[in-house]
């Protein structure tokens, strides 16, 4: 009968447009899966990056600034050899240990594991390096 | 100390205390070089590793400071390079700047023991006292070693 194979003819073009359907949401969610990783993979660079440039500054700071230091450093205890009153001797501690605080503000550069940066002043932003990497002590 | 022709070079020649330290800033070598004499140490000085090298043609130092980044060769290189001909000598590096990666190349090289900058003299007189302690402990002094 001409209505019963219309009728079935429908059916089964509903079944493929189901089907079709079907296989578009996969698209749909195969393509997003990928978007979604090509986002976290470009993230992923961009951190790296930074931080990739964070470490060659750092480098550079280090090695600048904990030259000069080292100079500082030795002539303090030079000083301290030939003094012998209690004043100069507390004054020349008390220098040593500013040498050696920022001594240890250019290892946490040097220890550097990840990027990020904290407020300032302001709109201004500052690397952020005291803050301890997740899962490190 | 005058050397005695009738003693074989590795007694002779051979102070304790005799420390090189390395390094092209001037400043650095001079003030090291003045505590260490102080401290009793005779302590040879050169600003790059080509003159540390000409240095050790002729003196026999067993206790090394090197900076790692020098003009030209650079203290890593350096060390190989009296790594080939020294095996005994404690040999320490000094550096402004060191990460995991510099370490390891470190002791690949031969250093016994790095120092980050800046350091407690302190604490680099203590290395000196320790290693000069470890010599006379293995008798270097007693064997041709280099």
């Amino acid at each position: 009968m001409p209505w019963c194979d219309d009728m079935k003819g429908k059916a089964r073009a509903n079944r493929e447009l189901l089907r079709e359907i079907a296989a578009l949401k996969r698209r749909i969610r195969e393509l997003e899966e990928m978007s979604t990783g090509y986002r976290k993979a470009d993230e992923e660079a961009r951190c790296s990056a930074r931080l990739s440039a964070a470490l060659e500054m750092a480098g550079a700071i280090c090695h600048e600034v904990n030259q000069p230091l080292q100079i500082i450093t030795a002539r303090i205890h030079l000083l301290s050899m030939d003094s012998h009153d209690d004043r100069t001797r507390e004054a020349l501690r008390m220098m040593n240990d500013q040498v050696h605080r920022i001594g240890t503000i250019t290892r946490e550069l040097m220890g550097l594991k990840e990027y990020s940066n904290r407020e300032y002043i302001g709109s201004i932003k500052i690397a952020d390096i005291s803050r301890t990497p997740e899962g490190d002590a | 100390m005058l050397d005695d022709p009738n003693e074989p070079r590795g007694i002779t020649a051979m102070n304790p205390k005799k420390i090189l330290i390395v390094d092209d800033e001037p400043a650095i070598l001079g003030t090291l070089q003045q505590i260490f004499e102080r401290s009793g140490y005779e302590a040879l000085t050169a600003e790059t590793a080509e003159k540390a090298l000409n240095i050790l043609e002729n003196e026999t130092v067993m206790i090394m400071f090197l900076d790692l980044k020098l003009p030209g060769m650079s203290g890593v290189e350096l060390c190989r390079r009296i790594r080939q001909k020294n095996r005994i000598a404690i040999i320490h590096a000094l550096t402004g700047y060191v990460n995991i990666f510099g370490q390891i190349e470190c002791r690949e090289a031969g250093f016994d023991d790095f120092f980050v900058k800046p350091v407690d003299i302190n604490v680099l007189l203590k290395a000196a006292e320790g290693a000069v302690e470890k010599l006379h402990r293995w008798k270097v002094d007693e064997y041709e070693v280099i």
